[in-house]
């Protein structure tokens, strides 16, 4: 895809919202004591971004957006946290999407899924400790039902946006 | 959406259960009376302490990390922590063999020995 004038404006205010979102969840955890659990609000920019701007732009964006959140919110380690959820997830998303076999809600519940399974993984490993597997059930039903969740929201919002670039 | 996308999800929701209620049936029939807190620091264990007497104990770093730990009615905790984001603290009240309660920013993990399992690793070495 050409980036012309209109795309670039397009992914500028995807990245800025993607920020926004995640900041919205730095206010708003869901701290239910168990670590990696996020309700992944910045992952509905992901979803549209796949669906309207293609694979590599947004994986771009994810890149950029980990980073940012990372240098402002957090620390090293939450950005390796972070990163390793957020390419896990872009990776089965565009894998789920290229299979024709999901529509945006499976492709979004892989997303929501796999964010938090990438980062235990990592956790899993900066820990040493392989007591945190006992938290993936949990986290697979919690980023199941947010992912759902993202899914309806960002095939409302796609549906809106593709007239806007069109 | 699509057919497939009810049956990921379906899956995904079936599959998390059952392993999670087999993980807290399992957890329950593997815990002994002389059930033991351990914590461990940065992959090193720090301490030991049995699970049926009631203790506080405050774990402090030299580099100004602190978490309290509150051992009360067969049931350990975090009480109180200076890391940012308090997740351990939020962390239900833990008991059965094989729970765990994990403070990332402090590499914290404090987890709970059944006893069972010990005597079996003990008999193998």
């Amino acid at each position: 895809m050409k980036l012309n004038t209109k795309k670039v404006a397009y992914l500028g205010m995807l990245i800025a919202l993607a920020f926004v979102l995640s900041y919205v969840e730095v206010l708003l955890p869901l701290n239910i004591g168990i670590p990696g659990a996020k309700i992944g609000l910045a992952n509905i920019v992901t979803v549209v971004a796949l669906y309207t701007i293609g694979a590599k732009n947004s994986l771009i964006l994810s890149i950029v957006r980990v980073i940012l959140v990372g240098l402002t919110f957090g620390n090293f380690a939450m950005m390796l946290y972070s990163a390793a959820g957020a390419l896990l997830s872009f990776t089965m998303m565009y894998f789920g999407r290229r299979s024709k076999k999901l529509s945006i809600m499976g492709v979004s519940v892989l997303g929501g899924v796999f964010h938090n399974v990438g980062q235990i993984i990592v956790a899993i490993f900066a820990m040493e400790t392989s007591q945190l597997i006992y938290y993936l059930p949990v986290l697979v039903i919690i980023g199941t039902i947010s992912g759902a969740v993202i899914g309806i929201l960002s095939g409302m919002i796609c549906k809106r946006v593709k007239v806007a670039l069109s | 959406m699509k057919k497939n996308d009810l049956i990921l999800i379906g899956g995904l929701l079936i599959i998390a259960f059952t392993i999670l209620v087999g993980q807290r049936l399992w957890q329950k029939n593997n815990t002994t009376s002389g059930a033991e807190v351990v914590v461990v620091i940065d992959g090193k264990e720090y301490e030991r302490l049995p699970l049926n007497q009631d203790a506080s104990k405050e774990i402090q770093l030299s580099d100004g990390q602190l978490n309290i730990l509150q051992i009360k009615d067969g049931e350990a905790f975090i009480s109180e922590a200076n890391c940012p984001d308090k997740i351990c603290e939020k962390h239900h009240p833990i008991s059965y063999n094989g729970q765990s309660i994990v403070c990332l920013p402090h590499k914290l993990v404090v987890s709970i020995d059944g006893g069972k399992e010990m005597e079996v690793d003990t008999i193998a070495q």
